[in-house]
């Protein structure tokens, strides 16, 4: 079965191919993995790598999936005809024109009105979260397009709190 | 002894109350939000009253509501866990006028050392050291320019009535200063419903060592040694041991004579903590009493062999110390390490969400208290720690090496920790020489991301498709439980059976 994941903004394409009872070939780019699986659980899977015994624990939530490896988490995303599956906002993921927060919070203040000029990491927005607050912060240089949201007001992640025009 | 207990908190904490009072043959109540329902605290209490709405102020500060539960369901006591009420002396002097015992300190006690500037007073004129600082706390941001000049920067910016770290800022000048006070005013009044604060001198490269005490409602009290607690994020603790790697006997000694000095002098009573400043000079100076148990007590738990839980318990039942200071004795090495809901790559921002899967660690010397389990929703409402793995061992370097281990074998996926970060710390050279200081992470942990490589990679990419090969078993538990139809539903038509069953 082939199947595409994005990590980091990076697109993987892996060909995984049954070769006997849990014996398994994994195809990605130009590397040949094979491997012996077995699963343990609904999450857990030992798998020998060339000798090497590993436990791989993974679990999916709307199509991303999270597999712990040897201490590490590595979030992966399924993608879809090179469609990505990424539904935040700022910089993180690209869309530099968007503000938003990575968590649910309350919007404490917006440091900016419409028609100002920012400047990269520039403070715009106070937002609590779990007690804390945090600054969020602009993804570019311009000028604020809108505001969407005003104090007191909750905001989830993924919504854009303000949008910018970028400089060019 | 109480027959009945209410822990007036959620998470782990109130888990870990929850275990001790079975232990003790005591029976548990739990209060809960309405988003809490599915809280593991919920499930781990004898009773469970649901006392109001998930923002604090409407349920875990809601300090009617949780006292009509108290009568309502005929809890004798109260403990108060760590955060939310514990520190609020207005909750402990209610609880003493409602006859319900609170488990913790007296409230005029807790009133002075809860009041960081009236307990620096009382200390002062005692003869114990001091960092310089403000006399009196303000909410007037022009006072606190001026008394900065004094005091010369880099200042540290504190809530009055504060702790965790909310609040905090550091402020190397006017302008920093402007800006710090403006937020951390609001912080703490929302934090602590009191803007006020304060300015003291900031110290650069201090260790932060504390000693737990423990002082019975008759005036005898003990010290249980030490923990350093200098790996802080967010002016927040994050890693914890004991014994400290800076101690000698000599300074322990007259550490924990100061500690009990103050304990006496506040007239305070259950367990506690006095917290110091320890500069690189050896030179220590008193910083707070924190009057609550405090998150890392684990550590000196599995030092000293004691249970501080069952101590604050039988303390507030009025039983005298059946502990004398020379009877007690450091075992070993341990350290801990606060799991929690954050994002280390980004400014440890926190993480909410659905914990999609968790495997607790452990094995010999290691203790987990846990307030998740596989399916928890973190919310947004609340402290996002999750855990602390605690180990215990012989001495430190087994100690780390065993910590860093058990870090290595926890995974939690669907949201992101700190487990990679504190792994990583763990594992610093810096951190195994016992070189560990309050501006450790700034210093040693700058622009930290997870160190992976091509080849874990590529095999979490292999057992990411294997995974999605199996559709079937590949969903989460609960959707594939659901996925199940249940015997009742191929059954065909049934009903419950109605009127006497025997």
């Amino acid at each position: 079965m082939d199947f595409e994941f994005l990590h980091n903004g990076v697109s993987y394409s892996i060909k995984l191919e049954k070769t006997d009872s849990d014996g398994y070939k994994a195809v990605i780019g130009d590397r040949e993995i094979p491997f012996n699986s077995s699963r343990i659980s609904l999450n857990s899977f030992s798998i020998i790598f060339d000798g090497e015994s590993h436990v791989v624990y993974v679990a999916e939530s709307d199509g991303a999936l999270f597999v712990h490896i040897d201490g590490h988490v590595i979030r992966l995303d399924k993608s879809n005809g090179g469609r990505n599956n990424f539904s935040g906002g700022g910089d993180v993921f690209g869309v530099r024109d968007e503000v938003s927060t990575p968590m649910p919070g309350k919007i404490v203040k917006i440091l900016v009105n419409e028609g100002d000029r920012v400047t990269i990491k520039q403070a715009l927005v106070i937002v609590e979260s779990m007690k804390m607050e945090n600054k969020i912060v602009s993804p570019t240089d311009g000028e604020v397009k809108s505001i969407h949201f005003s104090d007191g007001d909750l905001v989830q992640p993924g919504q854009p709190i303000i949008k910018l025009i970028p400089a060019q | 002894m109480f027959k009945k207990i209410l822990i007036a908190n959620r998470g782990e904490i109130a888990v870990r109350v929850m275990k001790a009072c079975r232990e003790l043959g005591i029976k548990s109540v739990a209060v809960y939000s309405t988003i809490d329902r599915n809280a593991l605290h919920v499930q781990s209490a004898d009773e469970a009253v649901c006392i109001g709405g998930a923002p604090p102020s409407e349920s875990y500060l809601n300090i009617d509501s949780i006292i009509a539960t108290a009568k309502k369901t005929g809890a004798e006591a109260i403990h108060p866990g760590y955060g939310f009420l514990a520190e609020n002396y207005l909750f402990a002097e209610r609880c003493e006028k409602e006859g319900i015992i609170f488990i913790g300190p007296n409230s005029k006690a807790m009133k002075l050392v809860g009041d960081k500037v009236a307990s620096r007073a009382v200390t002062e004129k005692a003869g114990i050291p001091l960092i310089p600082g403000m006399k009196e706390k303000s909410v007037d941001p022009k006072k606190c320019l001026s008394e900065a000049e004094k005091i010369g920067y880099p200042v540290l910016l504190k809530a009055s009535a504060g702790g965790g770290g909310k609040g905090m800022r550091v402020a190397r000048n006017k302008e920093e200063l402007k800006e710090a006070i403006e937020s951390g005013m609001r912080e703490a009044k929302t934090a602590f419903g009191d803007p006020s604060v304060y300015l003291e001198k900031y110290m650069e490269k201090p260790r932060h060592v504390e000693f737990q005490i423990l002082a019975d409602n008759h005036g005898n009290a003990v010290h249980l040694f030490e923990r350093e607690c200098s790996i802080q994020r967010r002016h927040q603790k994050i890693i914890e041991e004991s014994p400290s790697p800076a101690l000698d006997n000599n300074l322990r000694k007259r550490m924990g004579e100061t500690a009990l000095k103050i304990v006496e002098i506040s007239k305070y009573n259950n367990a506690g903590t006095v917290e110091f400043l320890l500069d690189e000079n050896k030179n220590f100076y008193f910083l707070e009493v924190n009057a609550r148990l405090q998150v890392e007590h684990p550590v000196t738990e599995l030092v000293c062999g004691i249970d501080l839980v069952h101590a604050q318990i039988r303390i507030a039942a009025g039983e005298r110390l059946w502990l004398k200071q020379e009877q007690l004795s450091q075992r070993g090495h341990a350290i801990e390490c606060r799991i929690y809901a954050e994002d280390p790559e980004n400014n440890f921002l926190p993480s909410a969400g659905k914990i999609l899967f968790m495997k607790e660690p452990s094995g010999p010397g290691i203790r987990h208290d846990c307030g998740v389990y596989s399916g928890s929703e973190v919310s947004v409402y609340y402290d996002p720690i999750l855990s602390k793995l605690i180990a215990h061992a012989p001495t430190r370097e087994i100690c780390y090496k065993r910590i860093a281990a058990a870090l290595s074998n926890f995974p939690i996926l669907g949201i992101k920790t700190d487990i990679e970060f504190l792994k990583d710390v763990v594992n610093h050279q810096e951190f195994m020489a016992g070189n560990t200081f309050t501006n450790f992470i700034e210093k040693n942990m700058p622009g930290w991301s997870p160190r992976t490589n091509i080849d874990q990679l590529n095999r979490a990419i292999a057992a990411a498709a294997l995974f999605s090969s199996t559709p079937k078993a590949g969903t989460s538990f609960s959707e594939s439980v659901s996925m199940m139809p249940s015997p009742w539903e191929t059954l065909g038509a049934w009903e419950i059976a109605h009127g006497n069953l025997k």
